[in-house]
């Protein structure tokens, strides 16, 4: 174990060395320790390596709980906003920020902006989640199998990445809406169809460079099937770089989601996007400008936070990111 | 294999004294979760022109580090904390960056163990040679070319006029190694450090990359050769110093530490090294593992592993003890006899 | 020994495996890269076999070929009568359990995200071999017997050194009580001290368990110590065969006089 290595990335072993032995002939020789010892040593998987790594970076840290905080808060958002974002109040149109009983002002149709907006978390989240999540299983799936078995799989794969790839993802993705209507279901499909194909290709080239890794061999040479390998050996191996791509592809998609919302083909009105709003909130700039300030600020804040977070999960894999 | 002319780099300073001193040299390194892992505690020794020093060690010895240290390239996680580095007059440790990068590469070669990591693989044979010479001020442009082709030719490489302009891939390993050599001659190096150099090629190769060390050596230049392989220390090399956990337990003239090792370690090194007609000897593994940097044991660092050792004797901090003629061993009790 | 001699494995009339005039020819755009030329060799029961050569001498490529981990191009391979070529690939994985392999790099030929037991248990879940509870006590077992305390079980391999690594490697390959232990360089990237603990105990446990062994390595020394005979191979092809002593003290063929020349002494 090369000192350099040693520092640069692997942790200590935490076991001792043996002081006297007294195994079997020389093969004992080499038995590590007595019983002393063994409470000392944790045991430290690949996981357990980078949730360390990660607790080590504050900005990931600070970026998580950022993050716990916009989750727990769009959850909670039916109960803890103060009114329904379809809820008019016809006495309060364009009113300002800290008007009677509406923190952040109403919009011209007297909707309360905070409350919307809190809503408008909620659907980024989770149109957002569940397009990542979509576009990562499909990832995962073809991209094993193409890797794995190459051939006509991969060969299919690859053809016809390179065609969605020939595809504007927004094209796309309005194409998608058109198809199956203005719903979240409909952008999560749109929004995760069009990301899967960069996540599969990338699935494909880990799942190519870890079969040539010695354990696979190895576990050929145990007997184990096919199957068995690509699913237990490779696949836990592959996900890494695979997180960390989804924990980028998630800011992406919130938006994206904005960016269809923007363009009046996100969800339906009067269910709040920040896209939607932002777009109404360009239209009354000069005369509310509280209608724009407020979703565009929780908007960019949600990007920093899920990108920081990216950065965090990112350097906690990969640690080398930075040495000279 | 003729060199045309004797090494142009400097003496330590004092005519017919050591090329390199290094006294007391320490190296720790930064790991992940802070902790400082201490590479080479205290290490000195001493080079001669046209002699060869072999540092004999194992993983975690600190050898590799220590040729770093004192060519100060080691990464950013690492770094000297103590000791002197005495090169021609002056103290390498103490020199700015400019001044050493000037020496460095000059008056001191380096071969690694790994030709294609080294060299550039877009850069052909005579680009890299003749832009090592130009940038170090050695000789002008015309002159530059002819020395490179003489520099390949002194390592054996066969038809140097023509191999010269080839890319490193288009050579074989053996090839590779010699070429790697070249670039390191070429500014006819007072100091030649190789740090495993043969570790990566066939046996046959590695006798022929060893003979044309040899030969260099023969010529007045004064090389550190590190290694685990004892048979490469025999070969060539006049003195070895054997490291462990980054200290030096053992030094003497190589025939002498070879046919009766002192240190214990030195001692299990022999004992457990596998030899051609030795069939029938038992080998006599070190129990244990190798140290552990993170968690050294207090004194000496091999006591655990050592089938003499007595606590709390061996818990105390070993000085190298001289033991007649330029012999050395970091044991309280000298050794074994 | 009830049934005919002919009959039980291994009997002085049939080796454990056999090799029949071999070929490994592997394809690429810039042409053939004959492998392994026309190698014809056997092992026989509790037999250690030593096969030695430079690099690019298709020394690992045979052993893959006697594993059945790799097709030949041409030519048969034997094991225990039977021509794996024939073998379909269900009942391949179940002969598999009969012949297990130690690699050159204790730490990549690990599963890196089991634990040190999970890796040695994990060849006895994949036949189906006992309960979870029985595995564990098997390879609690087994790490004992190479050397590593159970109490370290839980450990992943990257927190072990790599003298341990090899060690539950072995420990993994012996899970099965295998008949033949095929070792591809395996203390090549060890330590000069490491290597001597794991060869001697190598050569322990082949004694104690009857193995019979394939060894290949490039480096003599290693394999005159181990093997009862050697197989000399240079560019795909064996130059000279024999009895261990006997190669090492007289050898014939000037390949093997001069690979034998090269290497450098340390004692004698």
């Amino acid at each position: 174990m090369d000192v350099i290595a040693a520092a640069e990335g692997l942790h200590s072993t935490g076991l001792e060395p043996d002081a006297g032995a007294a195994g079997a002939g020389a093969a004992g020789a080499g038995a590590a320790g007595a019983g002393e010892t063994v409470a000392r040593a944790r045991a430290r998987g690949p996981w357990r390596k980078a949730w360390d790594r990660f607790k080590r970076n504050r900005l990931a840290l600070i970026s998580l709980v950022m993050c716990g905080v916009l989750v727990v808060v769009a959850f909670a958002a039916p109960w803890i906003a103060p009114h329904h974002y379809a809820d008019t109040d016809y006495e309060a149109l364009l009113a300002g920020a800290g008007a009677d009983g509406h923190l952040l002002g109403t919009d011209q149709l007297g909707r309360d902006i905070l409350s919307r907006t809190l809503y408008g978390l909620r659907t980024a989240l989770i149109v957002a989640f569940g397009a990542e999540l979509l576009a990562l299983l499909c990832a995962l799936v073809v991209g094993l199998a193409a890797g794995y078995r190459g051939g006509r799989a991969e060969q299919g794969l690859m053809a016809f990445t390179d065609v969605m790839y020939a595809f504007p993802s927004y094209l796309f993705a309005i194409v998608m809406v058109a198809v199956l209507g203005r719903s979240i279901f409909a952008l999560i499909v749109a929004i995760g169809i069009a990301g899967w194909v960069t996540q599969a290709r990338l699935v494909r080239a880990q799942v190519l460079s870890i079969k040539q890794r010695e354990y696979v061999e190895a576990a050929r040479a145990m007997g184990a099937s096919g199957p068995t390998i690509a699913v237990r050996y490779i696949l836990p191996n592959a996900i890494g770089p695979m997180l960390v791509t989804t924990s980028f592809a998630i800011p992406a998609a919130i938006a994206a989601e904005a960016g269809l919302g923007l363009l009046g083909l996100g969800v339906q009105p009067p269910t709040p996007s920040w896209g939607g709003m932002i777009s109404e909130g360009t239209r009354y700039l000069l005369s509310a400008p509280h209608m724009l300030l407020a979703p565009a600020c929780v908007f960019a804040l949600a990007l920093l936070a899920f990108t920081w977070f990216g950065d965090g999960v990112r350097d906690a894999f990969d640690p080398r990111g930075d040495r000279r | 294999m003729t060199m045309t002319q004797a090494p142009s780099g400097s003496s330590s300073g004092t005519p017919g004294g050591p090329l390199l001193r290094v006294r007391d040299l320490h190296t720790e390194f930064r790991s992940e979760d802070g902790a400082a892992l201490r590479a080479v505690d205290g290490v000195s020794f001493d080079v001669e022109p046209g002699r060869a020093l072999a540092i004999v060690g194992e993983s975690g010895s600190g050898k590799s580090v220590s040729m770093r240290s004192v060519l100060r390239l080691l990464p950013r996680t690492g770094r000297v904390t103590a000791g002197e580095v005495w090169f021609g007059g002056q103290d390498l440790l103490r020199l700015p960056e400019r001044q050493m990068r000037r020496i460095r590469g000059r008056d001191i070669g380096m071969v690694f163990q790994n030709a294609m990591e080294a060299m550039n693989p877009t850069l052909t044979l005579e680009r890299q040679l003749t832009e090592h010479l130009l940038w170090h001020g050695v000789c002008t442009k015309s002159e530059a070319r002819e020395r490179a082709v003489r520099a390949l030719g002194d390592v054996g490489i066969p038809e140097p006029e023509r191999r010269i302009r080839v890319y490193p891939f288009q050579l074989s390993g053996g090839m590779r190694q010699r070429a790697m050599i070249a670039m390191a001659i070429v500014t006819r190096p007072a100091l030649l450090i190789a740090d495993e150099p043969t570790t990566a090629v066939d046996v046959t190769i590695q006798r022929q990359i060893l003979d044309l060390l040899a030969g260099l050596k023969d010529q007045g230049t004064g090389i550190i050769m590190v290694t685990h392989d004892l048979g490469v220390a025999r070969y060539f090399c006049d003195d070895s110093v054997v490291m462990y956990a980054g200290r030096v337990v053992e030094r003497a003239p190589t025939r002498e530490l070879l046919s009766r090792p002192r240190h214990p370690y030195a001692a299990g090194l022999l004992g457990s090294s596998v030899e051609l007609g030795s069939r029938d000897r038992p080998l006599h593994p070190i129990p244990g593992n190798p140290p552990d940097l993170a968690s050294r044991p207090r004194g000496c660092p091999f006591h655990p592993r050592c089938d003499r050792a007595v606590l709390p004797r061996c818990q105390d901090e070993q000085e190298l003890i001289q033991i007649g003629g330029a012999r050395a061993v970091a044991c309280w009790s000298g050794g074994r006899p | 020994m009830t049934t005919s001699d002919v009959d039980s494995p291994g009997s002085a009339a049939r080796p454990l495996v056999a090799a029949h005039e071999v070929s490994k020819v592997f394809g690429s755009r810039a042409g053939e890269v004959r492998a392994v030329e026309n190698v014809s060799m056997h092992i026989g029961v509790g037999e250690t076999v030593g096969v030695v050569g430079e690099s690019g001498s298709g020394k690992s490529t045979l052993a893959r070929l006697l594993m059945g981990l790799q097709p030949c191009t041409s030519g048969r391979v034997e094991f225990d009568g039977q021509d794996l070529a024939t073998v379909p690939g269900k009942e391949l994985r179940v002969l598999r359990q009969r012949m297990q392999m130690v690699f050159q790099n204790p730490f990549g030929s690990l599963l890196p995200h089991y634990s040190a037991v999970a890796n040695v248990m994990e060849p006895l879940r994949l036949h189906g071999r006992g309960t979870k509870t029985s595995r564990r006590e098997q390879a609690d077992a087994l790490l004992e017997m190479v050397g590593i305390h159970p109490g370290f079980g839980e450990l992943y391999p990257s927190q072990f050194s790599g003298g341990q690594q090899q060690r539950i490697a072995i420990a993994r390959a012996l899970a099965l009580e295998p008949d033949l232990l095929v070792c591809d360089e395996p203390t090549s990237s060890l330590d000069v001290s490491i290597q001597a603990q794991i060869l001697a105990l190598l050569g322990e446990l082949r004694q104690k368990l009857g193995l019979s062994c394939l060894f290949i390595s490039h480096n003599l020394a290693v394999v005159e110590r181990l093997a009862d005979r050697v197989a000399v191979m240079s560019q795909g092809r064996i130059v000279e065969e024999g009895p261990t002593e006997r190669l090492f003290e007289a050898p014939e063929h000037p390949y093997t006089r001069q690979l034998l020349g090269a290497v450098l002494p340390v004692t004698m």
